[in-house]
């Protein structure tokens, strides 16, 4: 019955100094499922993602993976394991190519990357740049295939990060604000991207687009200054009187 | 290298033929830029590829050079078993010193590295009964490579020396952009990015540390064979800095900037220095100009140079892609 629960969480926290920017989260994830996070700025989303991910050590309880207690695992083994995750802001290797950064995805996954006597050329390693090919066909990005990653728009190096993502071969995806910053029809097209990633892929994703996330999960999880306030299929999350106060609040606010 | 208007066939060819041509002073020059040449490389896997800039890369050269003439010495003079003794020595030293430098990043990787050379260092100005301490390790006898051939003659240590070299170029050009050689750049470009997509990068560190110790080790041992003498001078960290200079100058990541980077230092220290007594003032002063006017060392200028002018031909190449690319640059301001 453990085993069924790709992701659990049990009173996770996670405190900076006196703060206590996680408190007591505790949330199962089954295989599959598609979870959305939201919350008002500072309410620890990222945060979450990051312990899960591995980035930041929690300051309390525990986080299974497939029943494994990953609290102490590198980040680099979780995403050995099926751990991906994209993040916030483009964290990419910017002066190399589009196709370098995949590529470096690629030959992990295809266990190429200790091969050291032969250089990385289309010739030598067919399947990878076949693959790192399809990849950016798919995306529409194949005239960008030899550009310098700084050198291009932030639309598409958030597409780079998908990308980069998806050739990882999650079975854990964590997207944090995939559209953050982008044009909506680039919106549209990674949405729709995601929708078509295998059914047995977990994603759990972080989106400030409350219409984009309440269409495109089947569950979602709210979040508040650290806490779990709601947790329940989108409409039922939607009519949630306290998670509505909060959201309302804001607005009140946000206009007087 | 490709960016590089250099073939690498045809320069090896007019290497093996300059002896006929010129003097023994300027083979044994050119014997020296290529023992440099070995070591610039092996720093440039390190500050260039990794970008873990470390000025302590002579302990590497001094252990592989001290072990290589010990080896001599004591066992035997085959060439093969004293570059061996070299490699593996350097191997050791750059397997402890790596374990705990490469824990500590930028300036702290540094000043690490700094210090482990200056400890090595002072170990072989002190342990006189078995180094020589300052007067240096004297009395290595002529190299042979085995069956009787012994690499007394300079011209002989020069093809010697210039093999070696060529199969360490070309075993480089082959590492620089293999797949490991990618994982070591993206280090470069984003050690935390490569964590989150998988690489354990502190290991990753250490195998580039230990290769290039490794080949600075090899650089150490040719440069005993060619010389017959080494002395703690050449362990001390002004030789770390003066191969760092070279890295840099030559323009660090690329295969054949330390090369040239490497010729350049070895060509102006001995031009200046049958002036005057203060040549690493004009180095340093080059060096300078170096990093202000052209950060990407030497490389950058030729590349610079070919851009400018092969421009108008690369117009043509580019005529059948599109010119206006479709716009994907349109964001939304809000969150």
């Amino acid at each position: 019955m453990e085993k069924d629960k790709i992701l659990s969480l049990k009173g996770l926290s996670k405190h900076f100094g006196g703060i206590k920017v996680i408190e007591h989260v505790s949330l199962d994830v089954t295989a599959g499922e598609r979870v959305g996070l939201i919350g008002p700025n500072g309410a620890g989303k990222s945060t979450l993602f990051n312990m899960i991910a591995g980035d930041l050590e929690p300051s309390g309880g525990t986080i299974h993976y497939y029943g494994d207690r990953i609290n102490s695992m590198p980040n680099y083994k979780r995403t050995q394991k099926g751990i991906v995750r994209t993040f916030q802001k483009n964290n990419l290797m910017m002066g190399l190519t589009v196709r370098e950064n995949i590529l470096l995805v690629l030959q992990r996954i295809n266990q190429k990357h200790t091969q050291w006597w032969k250089q990385a050329t289309p010739g030598n390693y067919q399947l990878l740049f076949e693959h790192a090919g399809s990849l950016l066909h798919e995306w529409g990005l194949e005239e960008y295939s030899q550009t310098k990653v700084k050198d291009l728009s932030y639309g598409v190096q958030r597409q780079i990060e998908m990308i980069m993502a998806i050739a990882g071969n999650p079975k854990l995806l964590l997207l944090d604000e995939p559209t953050a910053g982008m044009s909506q029809v680039e919106t549209d097209q990674i949405i729709s991207l995601i929708n078509k990633l295998p059914v047995e892929v977990t994603i759990m994703m972080i989106e400030h687009d409350v219409d984009v996330l309440f269409g495109n999960t089947d569950r979602v999880i709210v979040l508040h200054a650290g806490t779990l306030i709601a947790d329940g299929s989108p409409e039922q999350v939607r009519e949630n009187p306290e998670v509505k106060e909060i959201y309302m609040g804001k607005e009140v606010i946000a206009n007087a | 290298m490709r960016n590089l208007p250099v073939k690498g066939p045809l320069l090896f060819l007019i290497m093996v033929f300059v002896p006929f041509f010129l003097s023994i002073f300027y083979v044994n020059l050119l014997t020296e830029i290529f023992i440099l040449g070995v070591f610039a490389l092996s720093l440039n896997i390190l500050v260039g590829q990794t970008g873990m800039v470390s000025l302590g890369h002579a302990a590497f050269f001094g252990a592989g050079a001290y072990a290589a003439g010990l080896a001599a010495i004591h066992v035997s003079t085959n060439t093969f078993l004293s570059i061996a003794a070299g490699l593996l020595a350097a191997f050791l030293l750059a397997v402890i010193i790596g374990l705990f430098s490469t824990k500590a990043n930028g300036f702290y990787f540094l000043m690490l590295t700094l210090a482990c050379s200056q400890i090595v260092y002072s170990i072989i100005y002190q342990w006189r009964t078995v180094t020589g301490g300052s007067n240096g390790l004297t009395g290595i006898a002529p190299i042979d490579l085995g069956a009787n051939i012994v690499l007394s003659n300079q011209v002989w240590v020069y093809y010697f020396i210039l093999v070696v070299f060529t199969i360490v170029l070309f075993l480089i050009n082959r590492f620089l952009h293999s797949p490991l050689g990618s994982v070591l750049i993206g280090i470069r470009e984003n050690e935390e990015r490569m964590k989150s997509i998988g690489y354990n990068t502190a290991l990753y560190k250490n195998i580039s540390f230990i290769i290039a110790g490794t080949l600075g080790g090899l650089s150490g041992s040719l440069y005993v064979i060619f010389n017959g003498f080494i002395s703690p001078a050449e362990v001390y960290w002004t030789a770390s800095g003066s191969v760092l200079i070279m890295v840099l100058i030559g323009g660090a990541g690329t295969l054949w900037g330390p090369v040239i980077g490497a010729a350049f230092i070895v060509i102006l220290e001995t031009l200046i220095s049958s002036y005057m007594e203060n040549w690493m003032m004009i180095i340093g002063a080059v060096f300078i100009i170096f990093v202000i006017f052209a950060p990407d060392g030497m490389v950058g200028i030729f590349n610079a140079l070919k851009k400018f002018f092969v421009q108008p031909k690369k117009l043509e190449v580019d005529a059948d892609e599109p010119i206006i690319k479709p716009i994907k640059q349109e964001t939304k301001m809000d969150g």
